[in-house]
């Protein structure tokens, strides 16, 4: 495997954390919103949760990601 | 000691030429291990985390940073073929490009993901199989960044009119498996990256044969 390929492949786990941290930091954003508004306790293992649960959602809706 | 030097010269590149001769015939695809780990691993990861956005977000970065590259390239630089090591995700015959033919498979590529995205977002069906022996660059043109931007601009325009929905339709890519429309979005942002990182090594090639 050439340099330029380890690049692209390091670039490419680059951008697939980056994207994680976005969704991560939305969903967090948002669960945050949400117990600020309606004076919930903000739960750090709750934001987890609910990331986890969305990208399971993404898996299969819109599409299965599989197929 | 001209003459030992325009003898290298000479050798070098009839050795390059030879390399070429080697290279595999368009349409060879990729090796089994790199097309595998895009089939089975990039695309569920990209359908996942990808949104249309974020999609046409990455796509215009990677244009602006192609632009950025040729700033200092000139015209004669950006049309002189030289031979690289395989970069990820490409077809072997491409590692002998110019900065330019690489330009002008983009601007090919795309158009034709432009049609299959529109197609596929009427619910229409696309006859006959996608080739990747037909969407290979043969001018070689002096001029090809503007049409390379122009399509790019008109692409920009085209994705972001379009009402952003799963198409039930899908066309299969010749190498991994089968795209809806969001699929092929996405996938334009993905190959406009590779070969933004074959242009790099093209510039990289063309600056260590200076």
């Amino acid at each position: 495997m050439s340099i330029n390929s380890i690049g692209t492949v390091l670039r490419i786990a680059f951008i697939a954390f980056g994207l994680v941290a976005v969704w991560y930091l939305s969903i967090s954003g948002i669960y945050f919103l949400i117990s600020v508004l309606f004076g919930l306790k903000f739960s750090f293992s709750i934001t987890g949760l609910l990331f986890s649960a969305v990208m399971f959602l993404r898996m299969f809706f819109p599409k299965n990601v599989f197929v | 000691m001209i003459f030992i030097f325009i003898v290298v010269l000479c050798c070098k590149e009839k050795e390059i030429e030879g390399v070429i001769m080697k290279l595999k015939p368009p349409g060879a695809g990729l090796p089994e291990l790199e097309r595998s780990f895009i089939r089975f691993i990039l695309v569920p990861f990209v359908r996942v985390l990808f949104t249309w956005n974020i999609g046409l977000y990455l796509l215009k970065r990677e244009v602006s940073i192609i632009n950025k590259l040729l700033i200092n390239l000139d015209k004669e630089e950006c049309i002189k073929k030289v031979l690289i090591d395989r970069t990820f995700a490409i077809e072997d015959d491409t590692r002998a490009f110019s900065v330019n033919l690489v330009l002008e498979h983009l601007t090919i590529a795309g158009t034709a993901v432009m049609g299959v995205i529109k197609t596929l977002s009427n619910e229409q069906e696309i006859p006959g199989e996608i080739k990747i022996e037909e969407v290979k660059p043969k001018e070689n043109k002096l001029n090809q960044i503007d049409d390379f931007n122009k399509f790019y601009e008109t692409y920009f325009h085209f994705i972001e009119k379009l009402p952003k929905k799963h198409s039930k339709m899908k066309k299969k890519h010749p190498w991994f498996v089968e795209f809806n429309n969001f699929d092929w979005s996405v996938f334009m942002f993905m190959h406009t990256f590779i070969h933004r990182r074959q242009i790099e090594a093209i510039i990289k090639e063309l600056g260590e044969s200076k």
